[in-house]
């Protein structure tokens, strides 16, 4: 079954919408500022953060209120009315989700008596006692599914900073199996204190900015954001009348089963879910929106594995314009590899890959081709999102334009 | 392509008011479950999480991983809610009270919702993925419905599906239990020969996701409710009567109430007897995303047709089928 994009939406450093996302990632000059929290540091930290978001609502957290803002965008761009949505799917990728609701103790506190559920606001104590547990913090998926109307399928997938490309990969999935006829896919993440601190305590932290194709880079700096794409089968927007922006060619998913954090160093598991994803084009893709995200063995691997898989289907890496978006939006983790698959939609539809950001001393390992100075000319409609996380989790998708 | 449940795990604390409670609580003893080594920097629900999985697979911890073909085509996927809470709570009181200094590297990657999910992953091989689903209450039976679709997409041959929770600190009171459970499941005709030295246990007839959230005076909207019963029901089809299992948070009681009558009404317009009402109905999910998949665990032992489903407070409902092992499973609905 064919699946097809009929919405997008995000917020971002560069604010709300789609609009400002393109005119940011073509700018490609963003840097990021000071965390709101010294996080344990000996100095605050750096922060892509989103600008003037909007206020949480009600029991909702600061990712819950990024992720209802890019929904909304995208639900309005699909025009899906009520009755779309009421079978409609949901699924969201996020690595903390609300966790400043535990952060500050937000529906634990003032204004919230014991017991009471964060999202609905309703409820009673377990058992009729007065102690309750803290609430969960990966309710974003009910907040959005009540807020939107969205009665079909429902899931948080949180597969560390691979969620976001696992929620579109599963979305489809859901299409495809005859779960749902249309899923609002999206992702979404906000500053941690804890994310920051820890990994920083690891190492894996650029004091200066992201810098993913530089030799100079020192690891990832984390940024707020939120993205949604609507996915729905090339039939329901035929009937519904919308034109699809996108077209999903292929999806592969694997497991390093290696190490918790790290790589598997050889890339054969991410190769393996490249190979499957580029299995739905011919040859060589024309961009890849990689992961990259400044860490240095984890953007070898992924160069290494993607290029690998672009000579198994009979390209070459060279042909590949390869764009790593992190380097003026920073790591979002869970909506990551949404926003890859936004952006794949906005590169194919404008036939454009924004130039890499950042890089002073261009990394010599890697074989695709990187636009630097300027926006690169498509010369293929067809790009390669890739998606890695914590523990080994990879999914990659291909993305073709719509006829 | 039918789906069969091979094997079952389960690890579970049970409510005894006035016990003490250690790191791993008194009824959980991880090295009888995991041996002497290699899981001392693991959170408890880690630890919970592999032994479940161990007991459904039949493996011991210190069991090599699978490797080439067989593990590219094993996946893992782990519902929890609660996994890293404890864990997030006291990386955060130390990053305010002591620095970063006061975190052993050792424990960063717990702050990570899927590490229990990835170090079953690792200590199995699972190579075809390792997905974690987080939505309350729910995500241990969404985890079976991913596996089963994953099975019938074909990402994978064998796919254990299971779930972990170590509840919060204040559980005094709050009702709210650690637990595992896993459920292995596999496409019946890809993998060589039955499962299990018993084969399968079970027939899973589909699965299936849907929200209902309360109304303003806590009421599901009676239009969507008819309509999701007759899908929950739908996935009997094909049995002679079934069990049927509504679970939900105490707080959710009589929402819980409301969707067991309302399957029960479509099942009994179908023609299928809700078998044994007395024994089954509610439950409290007293083990948070765990309880789904307990009770999963519990029926498949049974060997009868059944219907399970989850119901979290704010509106998540998953519900699960399962038929005889010897049954042909039919598609979505």
């Amino acid at each position: 079954m064919t699946v097809v994009v009929t919405g997008l939406g995000a917020v971002s450093c560069f604010g709300s919408g789609i609009g400002a996302l393109w005119e940011g990632l073509l700018g490609a000059s963003r840097r990021p500022d000071p965390a709101p929290d010294v996080c344990g540091l000996p100095a605050r930290p750096h922060l892509y953060a989103v600008p003037d978001a909007d206020a949480p609502g009600r029991g909702t957290g600061r990712t819950g209120a990024l992720l209802a803002t890019a929904v909304a965008e995208a639900v309005a761009e699909a025009g899906l009315t009520a009755g779309d949505l009421r079978d409609a799917g949901l699924t969201v990728g996020t690595s903390l989700g609300d966790i400043d609701l535990s952060e500050h103790g937000v529906g634990t506190g003032a204004g919230s008596s014991p017991g009471q559920d964060t999202v609905t606001g309703a409820g009673a104590p377990f058992d009729g006692a007065v102690s309750v547990p803290p609430p969960a913090t990966h309710r974003v998926a009910a907040s959005l599914a009540s807020r939107f109307g969205i009665g079909g399928p429902g899931q948080t997938l949180s597969t560390a900073c691979s969620a976001g490309a696992y929620a579109v990969a599963w979305g489809a999935e859901l299409i495809g199996t005859g779960q749902a006829d249309i899923v609002v896919a999206c992702g979404g993440d906000a500053f941690s204190r804890v994310a920051v601190g820890t990994l920083q305590r690891f190492g894996l932290l650029d004091d200066a900015c992201c810098r993913p194709f530089d030799t100079g880079r020192a690891g990832m700096v984390t940024g707020e954001g939120a993205a949604a794409l609507v996915l729905e089968s090339a039939e329901s927007a035929r009937r519904r009348g919308r034109t699809a922006h996108a077209v999903l060619a292929g999806h592969g998913w694997s497991c390093d089963a290696h190490h918790p954090m790290a790589p598997e160093p050889s890339g054969e598991q991410l190769r393996r879910a490249a190979a499957r994803a580029l299995a739905g084009i011919d040859g060589a893709p024309g961009a890849a929106v990689l992961h990259r995200a400044g860490v240095a063995v984890n953007d070898t691997v992924e160069s290494t594995a993607i290029s690998a898989a672009v000579t198994a289907a009979g390209g070459s890496p060279g042909e590949v314009l390869g764009y790593a978006p992190k380097a003026v939006m920073g790591h979002t983790a869970g909506a990551a590899g949404v926003f890859g698959c936004v952006i794949a939609a906005l590169v194919l539809r404008h036939g454009l890959v924004p130039p890499n950001a950042h890089v002073t001393d261009p990394d010599p390992d890697c074989p695709l081709t990187v636009p630097l100075d300027a926006p690169a000319p498509l010369a293929r409609p067809t790009v390669l999102v890739s998606g890695t996380g914590f523990g080994g989790n990879n999914a990659v998708l291909a993305w073709r334009a719509a006829a | 392509m039918t789906v069969v449940i091979t094997g079952v795990g389960a690890v579970a604390e049970e409510p005894r008011p006035g016990q003490g409670q250690g790191e791993d609580g008194p009824w959980f003893d991880a090295a009888a479950h995991l041996g002497r080594r290699g899981w001392k920097y693991l959170t408890p629900a880690t630890r919970y999480l592999l032994a479940a999985g161990n007991e459904a697979l039949g493996r011991r911890h210190t069991d090599p991983p699978l490797t080439g073909a067989e593990a590219e085509r094993f996946g893992v996927v782990t519902g929890t809610q609660y996994a890293i809470a404890r864990v997030h709570r006291r990386m955060d009181t130390v990053l305010t009270t002591e620095g970063v200094r006061g975190i052993s590297p050792a424990e960063v990657p717990g702050f990570s919702m899927n590490t229990p999910g990835s170090q079953l992953a690792i200590s199995t091989g699972a190579r075809a993925f390792s997905v974690t689903l987080t939505n309350p209450v729910t995500a241990g039976l969404e985890a079976v419905q991913f596996a089963v679709t994953a099975l019938r997409a074909g990402r994978a041959d064998v796919v254990v599906a299971a779930a972990t929770d170590q509840a919060p600190e204040d559980r005094g009171g709050s009702g709210a239990y650690d637990a595992a459970a896993a459920v292995v499941l596999a496409a019946r005709g890809r993998t060589p020969g039955p499962a299990g030295a018993e084969g399968p246990l079970a027939a899973v007839t589909g699965g299936l996701s849907r929200f209902l959230p309360p109304g303003p005076a806590g009421a599901v909207d009676p239009a969507a409710l008819a309509a999701s019963a007759a899908r929950v029901a739908a996935l009997a089809r094909g049995t002679d009567g079934v069990r049927l299992v509504v679970g939900a948070p105490p707080a959710a009681a009589s929402r819980a109430a409301e969707v067991r009558d309302a399957v029960a009404e479509a099942l009994a317009e179908s023609g299928i007897p809700v078998r044994d009402p007395a024994a089954d109905g509610t439950r409290p999910a007293r083990h948070c995303a765990v309880s789904g998949l307990l009770d999963l665990v519990g029926l498949a032992r049974a060997g009868e047709p059944a219907l399970l489903v989850s119901l979290s407070e704010p509106g998540h409902l998953t519900a699960i089928g399962i038929h005889r092992p010897e049954t042909v499973g039919p598609e979505f609905i």
